[in-house]
């Protein structure tokens, strides 16, 4: 396996969090060469479960199996934030071990502006129905949530090809 | 997996796979679709598998089972993706390992899933809100689970063991 180091000195911000201890060790700095992989696959199962539940909750929102009562999505929602705390915490780990790659890179910027408004709409649907508000914007924004998030899949996939 | 080798080289020299290697676009494109793919199927199980376990039983079942042919969906989003990955490089994927074991793991959730519908699926489908699953049922749909989340695993891990 290959590794690139785009900083070959700890000079600067940028180049000291890519070259501190936990840079290096999800690199493959300190001869632990697992550490990218397994961070990679925590990061891929925790998308995916956010991804998950956002799909299935939205498709509830929008008219789908109205039968299941939105309280009863509570269950669901704690297995969505464990997801994205698995998420946020491999994402950091990645960020850190690249952090000269990915800190300028447009494709990494648009994604945590996705997952960002992701969740802003994630929580403004949630209000809408606690609140009685009208149906059909919580479904404009429930069609908007569901293009935030597949765009931030987009867009860390995009991530791998554009520099 | 040798004996499905001739079939991916098959896939190499069609259309597709001189699409996929001569297109930059397809290749990203289809592992973006193989991502959503993913995320509708596992979607779909979460809402299923989590109320027959029992950890989402308010979920009315009825309308739980409706996610079914949502998960279908997804699974052939990612079948027809998968196919267009072995086509753009068919001699890639059937001597990787974790390909192997991410292909089996597949095949014995689908098996699992025949299962789920044929030996479960009338029973589970009159439970009322809120009532436990029989507990075969609710091993199977552990058992789903587990699987898909190994078979996402093994997903990342495949360049990481060429």
């Amino acid at each position: 396996m290959d590794f690139d180091f785009g900083c070959m000195e700890p000079v600067g911000f940028v180049c000291s969090v890519e070259l501190s201890s936990v840079g290096l060790w999800l690199t493959g700095g300190t001869g632990n060469f697992m550490a990218y992989p397994i961070t990679l696959s925590a990061h891929g199962l925790g998308m995916m479960t956010v991804m998950g539940v956002v799909i299935a909750f939205n498709m509830r929102v929008l008219g789908f199996a109205k039968t299941i009562s939105i309280s009863a999505y509570d269950r669901l929602f704690m297995i969505g934030w464990a997801g994205f705390m698995l998420n946020l915490v491999s994402g950091l780990l990645l960020l850190t071990g690249y952090f000269s790659t990915y800190i300028f890179q447009g494709s990494f910027q648009l994604k945590i502006a996705l997952i960002l408004a992701g969740g802003i709409l994630m929580k403004a649907i949630m209000n809408g129905i606690r609140k009685g508000r009208d149906e059909k914007v919580t479904m404009l924004l429930s069609v908007a949530c569901l293009a935030s998030w597949t765009g931030a899949i987009i867009t860390g996939r995009l991530m791998a090809y554009l520099q | 997996m040798e004996f499905l080798q001739p079939t991916f080289d098959w896939l190499g020299t069609s259309w597709l796979g001189v699409a996929s290697r001569e297109v930059s676009w397809i290749f990203v494109a289809a592992e973006t679709a193989h991502f959503i793919g993913l995320s509708i199927l596992f979607g779909s199980l979460l809402v299923i598998d989590l109320r027959v376990v029992g950890f989402a039983r308010f979920i009315n079942m009825q309308a739980a089972m409706k996610f079914i042919p949502v998960a279908m969906v997804g699974f052939a989003i990612n079948l027809l993706s998968g196919i267009t990955f072995i086509a753009s490089n068919p001699e890639r994927y059937g001597i990787n390992i974790a390909f192997q074991w991410k292909m089996g793991l597949v095949l014995i959730a689908g098996l699992n899933a025949l299962w789920f519908w044929f030996g479960e699926h009338k029973e589970l489908s009159q439970l009322a809100d809120g009532e436990d699953a029989e507990f075969r049922a609710k091993v199977i749909a552990a058992v789903s689970l587990l699987i898909w989340v190994v078979v996402i695993i093994l997903g990342r891990f495949m360049p990481f063991v060429e």
